[in-house]
């Protein structure tokens, strides 16, 4: 049964039919074939999303176009290089630091490349700085943006499995920490060996004028993590926070946005929102095929066969996601996948947000590798270097991607620890 | 017709902006009410409601526009002719997908409005709920009509479901408008 919904879902993925059409007539058919009641697609449809937490995801949407139309992602790169950019390989950190923080509210990486992009990219080249490793620094850096809180790929993922939204976006930072210092470590090295970047003197005014620019637009994901993580609001009420917040540091301090602005803008996040949780919508239709076929016993039979411990079970599963995640919409994957080997990594004795964030960090290197990496793309055309060149030029950002990967699935702690202690 | 097309998504746009910036301000009185230790518990299922609106109506723009995730690596490949013939099978599936949804869609409203269903805080008729699921689907497979007619006729506003739509991206980073379709 579950076999029939996969092989439909890949002839027409194939054929270029939306990943989430194709997963709805997959499991209609297999609903049909197995006559099985038709109804369930509705139902799921409708009661996956009537769902309080879900709301965050438009909103964190909305604050991160806001942010992005309202300078503030500018000011945040500014206020990075004036406090890393003097070092040596600093305006690489300066990329990875605003990578980090644009990516604390938006919670977007294709949103990262399309307003931090062509900023980090032309200051990097104009200091010296070889265009195809700018580009693909940009471009490993962007995908900091899906672990670090408040992905919105997170929230779906949590929201889906059943699991504490906020325990999950917590747990999200460790390996969000670990990428950014491992891709720090190896700037300062390839600054040192290849002589990239000049030098800049320290200018103190600079600095702090620099500083006090930018402090509304930094302060915005401390605030909002703050108060996620100390319990005052919920992810959904941090959300909604965010979209107030950062609408009036754009609207009010930088009067870069307008009431015109806001409403194109909630438009947009409205249909972004649609698309991204239509797919959540059907594949939990298709969670009940698999719950009827008992795909996630007979997944976990088959790697129970294998034998492994945790760590082997996730490593396999790590192979999955890699594929998986290269070749198709990283949200997609993450839906059709939880259902399937979610119980078989907790039967291995995997802590499900272990599971969840392990999974999260192996699907969004697919976002910035061939064939289909949606950020490889979208660098590519803000850099104008062409996407192949990249890859090469990304291979050893690939590398300390996998390194991180191997780090995080041999030790859970660097996904329980921040969990236990923000949460 | 291309007025009626124009008028009627901007009616769904209005839904949606409405409904989005509608959540923002119950949030934010659900925040400042329990902050000031009065909590309002109706903002959370109302909120809850233009959620539903939002996101069925959101996913109908997007087959409008062309803009749900899919892969194009077969259309890439394949000659012109066959390509194009090719790009008529989306929004025909969508069409089929949605034909159901809208149906089964209507039989449960049928049964919230027998019965009458109601919410459990707003005391409201659950079909407030169930409306936007038969209506978002009816845009889905209206919007896959038109977008599919206008690809046909080279009329296209945006690539027709790409995963990795580069050119529309583009199209938003000169606008500095963030293209946020894949939410990860």
């Amino acid at each position: 049964m579950s076999a029939t919904l996969l092989l439909v879902f890949a002839v027409l993925a194939i054929l270029g039919v939306p990943l989430s059409v194709s997963l709805g007539l997959a499991t209609v058919g297999t609903l049909w074939w197995f006559d099985l009641p038709l109804s369930m697609l509705t139902q799921s449809m409708a009661t996956s999303i009537n769902s309080f937490l879900l709301i965050a995801v438009p909103l964190f949407i909305l604050a991160g176009q806001i942010m992005e139309r309202g300078g503030l992602s500018e000011r945040i790169f500014d206020a990075a290089e004036a406090v890393v950019g003097r070092m040596r390989g600093g305006l690489g950190h300066v990329n990875i630091a605003s990578s980090f923080v644009f990516g604390g509210i938006s919670g977007s990486s294709v949103a990262d490349i399309a307003s931090l992009g062509p900023i980090t990219i032309r200051s990097m080249t104009s200091r010296g700085y070889p265009l195809p490793y700018s580009a693909a620094l940009t471009l490993i850096t962007s995908t900091l943006a899906t672990l670090v809180p408040p992905s919105i790929l997170i929230i779906v993922a949590a929201a889906a499995a059943g699991q504490s939204v906020g325990g999950a976006l917590a747990g999200g930072l460790g390996p969000g920490l670990l990428l950014a210092f491992a891709l720090a470590g190896y700037n300062v090295f390839a600054a040192r060996r290849y002589g990239y970047g000049t030098l800049s003197a320290f200018d103190g005014r600079r600095m702090l004028r620099a500083l006090l620019r930018a402090a509304p637009s930094v302060g915005a994901p401390v605030i909002i993590l703050t108060g996620m993580f100390s319990g005052i609001v919920t992810p959904t009420e941090a959300a909604g926070l965010a979209v107030l917040y950062t609408f009036a540091v754009a609207a009010l301090m930088h009067r870069e946005v307008g009431w015109r602005d806001l409403w194109d803008l909630t438009v947009l996040a409205g249909q972004s929102a649609g698309s991204v949780l239509l797919i959540l919508m059907v594949a939990s239709a298709a969670t009940f095929v698999f719950t009827v076929d008992m795909l996630p016993q007979k997944a976990s039979g088959a790697l129970s066969l294998l034998g492994g411990s945790g760590f082997a079970t996730l490593l396999l599963m790590g192979l999955i996601f890699l594929i998986v995640g290269m070749l198709m919409d990283i949200v997609a994957a993450a839906l059709m996948l939880i259902p399937v080997l979610m119980p078989a990594a907790v039967a291995a004795g995997v802590h499900p947000m272990h599971f969840l964030i392990f999974m999260v960090a192996s699907l969004a290197v697919g976002l910035a590798s061939p064939p289909v990496g949606t950020c490889l793309f979208a660098t590519a055309y803000v850099s104008k270097v062409p996407a192949e060149k990249i890859v090469i030029a990304a291979l050893p950002f690939y590398a300390i991607n996998i390194v991180v990967l191997l780090l995080v699935a041999a030790l859970p702690q660097i996904v329980l620890w921040p969990m236990a202690w923000l949460t | 017709m291309k007025r009626i097309d124009r008028v009627l998504w901007r009616i769904v746009d209005t839904v949606i902006a409405v409904s989005v910036l509608g959540m923002v301000m119950l949030i934010a009185l659900q925040v400042g009410s329990r902050l000031a230790g009065a909590s309002i518990a109706w903002t959370e299922e109302l909120s809850r409601l233009l959620f539903i609106w939002t996101i069925w109506l959101g996913l109908g723009t997007g087959f409008r526009h062309g803009a749900h995730p899919s892969l194009s690596v077969l259309t890439s490949l394949l000659p012109g002719g066959a390509a194009s013939a090719l790009k008529l099978l989306p929004p025909f599936a969508a069409m089929i997908l949605f034909a159901l949804v809208a149906w089964h869609g209507a039989e449960l409203l049928r049964q919230q409005l027998r019965f009458g269903e109601q919410s459990a805080i707003l005391q409201v008729g659950m079909w407030l709920f169930t409306v936007p699921l038969v209506l978002g689907a009816g845009l889905s497979m209206l919007g896959a009509a038109v977008h599919a007619i206008e690809t046909i006729c080279g009329k296209k506003r945006g690539e027709p479901a790409q995963a990795i739509n580069a050119d529309q991206l583009a199209d938003r980073t000169a606008k500095s408008a963030a293209p946020v379709m894949e939410g990860h």
